[in-house]
């Protein structure tokens, strides 16, 4: 039998299928980024940090259930207190996962190649926003749904319970919400000045902090109770009590002047008005989102 | 030609700098270079065709539309830029993956698969791009812009850090994708692997466009330069003589044997070319343009 071959030549394979539109991009780049803020395919000292974080979150929430399962009537809102617990270590996620997402963007320079692609630059922002705005509201919000069940499981009638407590789900998801939010702007504002990750994420911590010691000095000093607003922190805080009905006590400080101390002060500080906290938290979102589109408007030319 | 990138009298400044000015041209199907040196403006017009930047004055359109104004034009182009736009901590397949599905392909893992593929990245899928050479990351570079099949590519610099042997794959490679009928607009600094690949070019100096269209026509149409031919032939003293006598050649040099003409009208001279080598007795052993490659058209041109 003769051997027989045969060279087909298939020429040039054009792509037949169909071009999905805008939305498929961002869900692809939503999906995409939301596996690296878990840290899928992150380095093992990424993995780890999100590892402790996510502990030391869930520990606050199982201790918060104990105490107020087994401990005083004052632990009556857990979920409130907890709140006051993990803000710093949610303001911790936030500056691991802002700095991932924007700075090793811009520093391994791809933000040209997303901006041929069909999304414009606030999709581009949409998507990153909605990753950390997302895992940060989820790590603050099912450590309290959590205690929640718990908390009617074991009652005596898990029903009763779920209705006279239901509201705090609802109270608990918009506090995470405005959390997120508000450490998500933070978070991302701060990300978008520098393409270092360790930078920004050091800022992203520091910042807040020294705000916060700074307007607790500026406020005792001054003795006007305006400077609390410097405390960018306490924004969401005072939100936060006010959707769990909690009322915020005026503090004394009580401390001593002198060479010697001998001239000893106290100081009483009256919290502003939750309104106040209101448009103030409003009011600094808006203007850290504004720095972030501000800064890659000048970025996509870079 | 059907122009499927339309730039009329495209500028553009920063401050007091001028990237481009006054860029006007029409490219069509097929391969053309973007040829000039360093800081020319070539990575401006990259940018502006592909609506990463908006001209100071001038307009574009790619397909008949401002690139800018219709994103979903986007996924009918595709961008290789200069730079090395790739995560290092990604595969190649995991990049190419997210490339297809950000321009909306329907399954963006076989799109992936195709794409490396056809750069013969395919046995370096599951590698993470950090640890690809250069040459793999240039193929891979331009594994994203060809990811979604589209019509027009623009490729900055592709062959940058590539070896002998890639090169070929990729000069072979975007060869082939002008031959299909796609728009490629390629930038090179090698002027010989342009012109094996390039139909024509589109040559560029500090921003401004000095010429485009087939090298050959643009030599021809040099009138300030003359032609330079060499001419190889047994008597070439008397051939050199009959040039001079009938006027064809501004110009010769004779050395080891060799003959080097200056020709102001090449249609002319190699008209009469062949009844002068008749009448001179010699047979012409070699003829030669020294001066119609791309590199000569450059180094008149930029100069």
């Amino acid at each position: 039998m003769t051997p027989k071959s045969v060279i087909y030549d298939q020429g040039y394979r054009r792509y037949e299928g169909r071009y999905l539109g805008r939305g498929y991009a961002i869900w692809s780049l939503f999906a995409s980024d939301l596996r690296r803020a878990l840290g899928m395919k992150r380095s093992w000292q990424y993995k780890v940090g999100l590892g402790i974080l996510t502990t030391i979150i869930f520990a606050q929430a199982l201790t918060f259930f104990f105490v107020s399962t087994v401990g005083p009537a004052a632990l009556i809102t857990p979920q409130a207190m907890l709140f006051d617990g993990m803000s710093f270590f949610l303001l911790i996620l936030s500056a691991m996962i802002a700095p991932d997402l924007l700075c090793t963007d811009r520093r391994y320079r791809v933000l040209p190649l997303y901006l041929v692609r069909p999304i414009e630059l606030y999709d581009y922002l949409l998507a990153k926003q909605a990753v950390l705005v997302g895992v940060v509201a989820l790590a603050s919000f099912i450590p309290q749904l959590g205690i929640f069940l718990a908390k009617a499981l074991i009652a005596p009638s898990a029903l009763e319970y779920v209705s006279t407590h239901g509201w705090m789900v609802g109270a608990s998801a918009a506090a995470s919400l405005v959390y997120a939010l508000f450490y998500g702007a933070i978070a991302s504002a701060i990300a978008a000045l520098t393409p270092r990750w360790s930078y920004a994420a050091g800022a992203i911590i520091a910042v807040p902090v020294a705000l916060g010691l700074a307007s607790g000095i500026i406020t005792i000093l001054t003795k006007n109770p305006w400077w609390q607003l410097l405390d960018i922190l306490s924004f969401p805080s005072a939100l936060k009590d006010a959707l769990f009905g909690v009322t915020i006590q005026a503090t004394t400080f009580t401390f001593r002047m002198g060479r010697e101390g001998e001239i000893p002060r106290e100081v009483t500080m009256q919290p502003l008005e939750t309104w106040i906290y209101g448009v103030a938290a409003g009011a600094f979102i808006v203007g850290a989102l504004g720095i972030l589109f501000a800064r890659y408007v000048r970025a996509r030319y870079e | 030609m059907n122009s499927t990138i339309s730039v009329q009298h495209v500028s553009k400044w920063y401050g007091q700098v001028v990237a481009l000015s006054d860029v006007s041209c029409e490219i069509g199907p097929g391969v053309t270079a973007l040829v000039g040196p360093n800081g020319a403006g070539k990575t401006t017009l990259f940018k502006i065709i592909a609506g990463l930047l908006v001209p100071s004055q001038g307009t574009v359109r790619v397909l008949g539309q401002a690139p800018r104004a219709h994103p979903e034009l986007s996924s009918k182009l595709g961008f290789c830029p200069e730079t090395e736009p790739l995560y290092d901590f990604m595969t190649g397949q995991e990049f190419l993956e997210l490339s297809a599905a950000m321009y909306g392909i329907a399954d963006p893992q076989a799109a992936a698969m195709r794409a490396l593929e056809r750069v013969q990245l395919l046995s370096e899928k599951d590698k993470r791009i950090g640890a690809y050479s250069r040459g793999m990351r240039q193929r891979l570079k331009l594994a994203q812009a060809l990811v979604h099949d589209p019509e027009i590519l623009l490729l900055d610099e592709p062959l940058k850090g590539a070896d002998p042997t890639q090169r070929l794959l990729l000069l072979e490679l975007i060869r082939s994708l002008g031959q299909a009928g796609k728009t490629v607009l390629i930038s090179s600094h090698v002027l010989y692997e342009v012109e094996r690949m390039a139909s024509q070019i589109l040559l560029i100096h500090r921003g401004r466009l000095l010429a485009f269209g087939d090298v050959r026509a643009i030599r021809a149409a040099m009138d300030d330069r003359p032609h330079r031919v060499l001419l190889v032939s047994r008597d070439p003293q008397r051939l050199a003589a009959l040039l001079t006598e009938r006027a064809l050649v501004s110009g010769v040099t004779l050395s080891n044997g060799q003959l080097i003409v200056e020709v102001r009208d090449p249609a002319a001279f190699y008209g009469r070319l062949p009844s002068i080598v008749v009448e001179a007795g010699a047979p012409l052993e070699r003829l030669v343009s020294l001066d119609e490659d791309l590199e000569s058209v450059f180094r008149y041109l930029v100069r």
